[in-house]
């Protein structure tokens, strides 16, 4: 099986917190890898240096065979890695829809001189590209709310417009940080089921970070544990939870609470 | 070229400078404790000069009106602070900017309806005999200048370090969650930070009248020279912006005297330019600048 | 699509407007200050792209303004070249400039961002005083030719009105374009979140840089057109000040919109106009403006109109409901 995504040896350091220590992450193609971990483990920070956003000082980043430790986070994101954020990142100004096709960006194919003068090729594409942005909202349930205001949309909606921005871009690899943070129960439910769908319908190779052990041992087929910077096991679900460091480093955490 | 002249270049370059030091003070203050580069800085150096200009014209003695001078400045930078800035703490940085701007605008055409657009001269301190050595002339001004400056730049040393008040100011830069948990007034601090800068903008306007004149209009240059003078020494840090006033004084005098006295303003913006370019931390800055 | 006919019908409603206007004007002055009322628009549109979509702030765009101006000014004046070349070569110049100078100032943001727009409107502005062989210095640049487009040299003002009309429909009907487009979203974008917009592929730099140098290139021709129609350039009209006033009618104006920032410019250009009678109270008036613009309308006066529309419609539309 080839990886379509490996990182080798990545460290970053803040200062002198030592974020991530030499961790390695390989991402089957077709597959729902996991990142699991306490809070500070630096998982975060693990997507920062996939999608580059955050610099390492050290390790190497590749991504469909080509080694991309250089390029610039907007060259990732063209070549197919997209990711959702944390805390959100939402256009607030724009409409639930113009988000949506923002995220078509890297398909729409014309230039400057097409969209000054509105040429023919120009509102082609723009049709194709809205109709595509639609289906992607319809695909999350979202199609109601197109020409909402995005930054008027409640919490949860907020957090599905950014996962139709990102599924708009056809990635081929698509890394969300946290979709289930804030969500209830019954919405996280959804969210599980709405992430097999992204895979199972458009094959979009997934990594997700998660603290929601449920949804990540349902879903996952492949779960890597992070704690303090540090690679402690990785594997498929079923292992990882059997795994005595992981239930020591959970259970720690649990004592800590 | 003589001793004479360079010493004499390095003169005019430190006095004009320890004014453009005392503005970057200004805007270091008010940076440090809100988070908010004030582009009326310059008017507070303006407001100095005019006021005194203005108190001592009705009759006021000099160093009396001089005090009321800085005085009247500071109330103007509480003003500011008060009905401008406070009521919108919370709006983002282009916003704050266009805000800072109009006040700068507004207060330099009040003081133009008010005085017109003539340049105005305060009397020197004490007297014009220039002291003479090693073939350089040196104005008693010039004394008071560089007292003045200093005296300034301890007293709010010891204020930052020694005082409360001085060090919620800083607790405030640092993290104002955290300070206003402590029990800390940060918007009262937010309106001493103005208070202080505009005293101190004031002071380095006032002291300088004699030398160069004054009128409506010098607080715009004197604002960017201030804020060059901050980025030189690295934004934040206030002697480093005391330190490149002073720089950037004697550059600009070397050079009005040994290139072009023509292109002589043109020589800080160009020294901010690349500096903002290359290194926005400032020569004695570390870390990154704001590039996020 | 809904948007690009309201865009159609709102240009014609406008042509048709501008083109009436001066036949319903009594005096001949108003048509001259309306031309200088369409190059500053022609100037904030552009502007207005920059601060209001990609929030990218400016204070130096007098200064392009300025270099429109006198390159293609000197290049008629003084060398004699055709006017129609002199401006192209100006507006290309001016462009190649403004893309030099964004490469190294657009990596900047905020404050910095400010104050280095700030600084190199300040040296081109010192440049036009002291560069007195080639400028003629603080008292102006004089003897530049009328503008000739085809052959025909546009002597009447009517003529020139029209054309300068023209160029500002245009420059409207560009940015109109412009914005409800990949890249008018990618501009958007990277206003509120850079990351996000990487994150989907957006090369953020390139796109500032795009939108300053566009904005750049519309200042130029404003200030090609404002040569060749007074026939004369002093440095005064480029500096801070006049930087600072651009930045008013875009506030003024409402932040992202085309029609906002169209009204803006015209209003503050014939503001001045009907206050002769208290001639300095103008410097009072703008700082207000922007104060008070920023602090209760930062949407301006076309977003504040839309928004207080909407309030007594919600208002009507609960208080429907609620009997
Ligand atoms: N920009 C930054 N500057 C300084 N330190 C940082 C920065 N980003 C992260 N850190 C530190 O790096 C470590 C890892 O952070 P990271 O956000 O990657 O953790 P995480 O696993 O995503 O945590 P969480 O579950 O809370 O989201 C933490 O100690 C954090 O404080
Ligand atoms: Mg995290």
């Amino acid at each position: 099986m080839s990886s379509l995504l490996a990182m080798r040896g990545v460290t970053v350091r803040f200062g002198g917190v030592v974020a991530l220590a030499e961790v390695d992450l390989d991402v089957a193609l077709g597959s729902i890898t996991s990142i699991i971990g306490p809070n500070g483990a630096g998982k975060t920070t693990l997507l920062g240096v996939a999608s580059g956003m955050v610099q390492a000082a050290a390790g190497a980043v590749s991504f469909l065979d080509r080694d991309v430790s250089a390029a610039p986070a907007h060259a990732r994101g063209a070549a197919g890695m997209v990711r959702t954020f944390q805390n959100l990142e939402v256009f607030s100004n724009m409409t639930v829809l113009e988000n949506v096709m923002t995220g078509c960006h890297r398909h729409v194919g014309y230039g400057v001189v097409d969209c000054l003068l509105r040429t023919g090729r120009f509102r082609r594409e723009e049709r194709r590209c809205r109709e595509h942005a639609l289906k992607r909202l319809d695909f999350v349930g979202l199609a109601d709310k197109a020409e909402s205001r995005a930054g008027d949309l409640p919490y949860g909606l907020q957090r599905r417009m950014e996962i139709a921005r990102a599924i708009a871009a056809d990635p081929t690899l698509l890394l969300l940080d946290e979709p289930a943070a804030g969500l209830n129960t019954r919405e996280t439910q959804a969210l599980g089921e709405l992430i097999t769908a992204i895979r199972e319908s458009q094959g979009v190779t997934i990594v997700l970070v998660e603290h929601d052990m449920d949804l990540v041992m349902r879903i996952s087929d492949a779960v890597m544990v992070l704690k303090e910077g540090r690679n402690l096991a990785v594997g498929p679900p079923e292992a990882v939870q059997k795994d005595p460091e992981v239930i020591k480093a959970y259970l720690g955490e649990d004592d800590e609470d | 070229m003589d001793l004479g002249s360079l010493l004499q270049y390095l003169i005019t370059g430190v006095t004009v400078g320890a004014t453009y030091g005392l503005t970057g003070l200004g805007f270091t203050i008010i940076f440090n404790t809100t988070g908010i580069i004030n582009f009326a800085q310059g008017e507070f150096v303006m407001l100095g000069g005019m006021l005194g200009v203005a108190a001592h014209a009705a009759g006021v003695p000099l160093p009396l009106a001089v005090l009321l001078a800085v005085a009247a400045a500071t109330l103007a930078g509480a003003l500011m602070e008060r009905t401008f800035i406070r009521p919108v703490a919370k709006a983002s940085a282009v916003n704050l900017i266009i805000i800072t701007i109009g006040a700068s605008i507004l207060i330099r055409g009040v003081v133009m309806l008010i005085f017109g657009k003539d340049t105005f001269a305060l009397p020197h301190f004490s007297g014009m005999e220039p002291i003479r050595f090693l073939g350089a002339a040196m104005l008693p001004q010039s004394l008071w200048v560089l007292g003045i400056t200093l005296l300034l730049l301890l007293g709010l040393k010891s204020f930052f370090s020694r005082t409360m008040w001085g060090r919620g100011m800083l607790a405030c830069s640092y993290d104002p969650k955290a300070a206003a948990l402590m029990g800390i007034n940060v918007s009262r601090m937010a309106m001493a930070s103005f208070m202080i800068s505009a005293a101190v903008g004031a002071a380095g306007g006032v002291i300088l009248a004699p030398i160069t004149l004054t009128a409506y209009d010098v607080g715009i240059l004197l604002g960017l020279k201030g804020f060059a003078a901050c980025i030189l020494g690295g934004l934040g840090n206030p002697f480093g912006a005391a330190a490149g006033g002073i720089i950037l004084g004697v550059l600009e005098s070397f050079g009005a005297g040994l290139l072009s006295s023509a292109y002589k303003d043109a020589i800080t913006f160009v020294i901010l330019l690349l500096l903002l370019f290359v290194r926005p931390t400032g020569l004695f800055g570390k870390g990154s600048g704001e590039r996020v | 699509m809904a948007p690009t006919r309201k865009n159609l019908l709102g240009l014609g409603a406008w042509t048709l407007l501008m083109a009436l206007t001066p036949h319903l004007l009594t005096n001949d002055y108003y048509v001259s200050t309306l031309i200088i009322g369409f190059f500053n628009a022609i100037i904030v549109v552009g502007l207005n792209m920059l601060m209001g979509y990609a929030g990218q702030i400016s204070l130096g765009h007098g200064a392009f303004y300025g270099l429109g101006a006198y390159v293609s000014g000197i290049l008629a004046a003084t060398y004699g070249v055709p006017v129609e070349a002199a401006g192209l070569i100006a507006i290309i110049a001016t462009g190649l400039i403004a893309w030099g100078i964004g490469i190294p100032t657009l990596k900047l943001s905020g404050h910095y961002l400010a104050m280095a727009t700030l600084g190199f409107g300040v040296i081109v502005s010192i440049v036009f005083n002291e560069a007195v062989e080639t400028t003629g210095g603080p008292s102006g640049l004089t003897g530049i030719p009328r503008l000739t487009l085809f052959g025909i040299t546009m002597e009447s003002d009517l003529s020139y009105y029209y054309v300068t009309g023209l160029a500002l429909t245009l420059v409207m009907a560009l940015s109109l374009n412009l914005i409800q487009s990949r890249l008018g979203r990618a501009l958007r974008a990277l206003h509120t979140s850079e990351r996000a917009a990487e994150a989907v592929g957006v090369d953020i730099a390139r796109y500032k840089l795009f939108v300053f140098v566009l904005s750049a290139v519309f200042a130029a021709l404003a200030g090609v057109l404002y040569a060749h129609y007074l026939g004369f350039a002093a440095p005064s009209s480029f500096g801070f000040h006049f930087s600072v006033t651009l930045l008013v009618m875009v506030v003024l104006g409402g932040m992202a919109s085309v029609w906002g920032a169209v009204a803006g410019a015209l209003f503050l250009t014939a503001l001045p106009e009907f206050l002769r009678a208290f001639e300095n109270i103008e410097t009072v008036l703008f700082g207000g403006i922007l104060i008070l613009g920023m602090m209760f309308l930062p949407s301006g006066l076309a977003g504040g109109t839309a928004k207080l529309t909407r309030a007594l419609l919600g208002r009507f539309r609960v208080g429907a409901r609620r009997v």
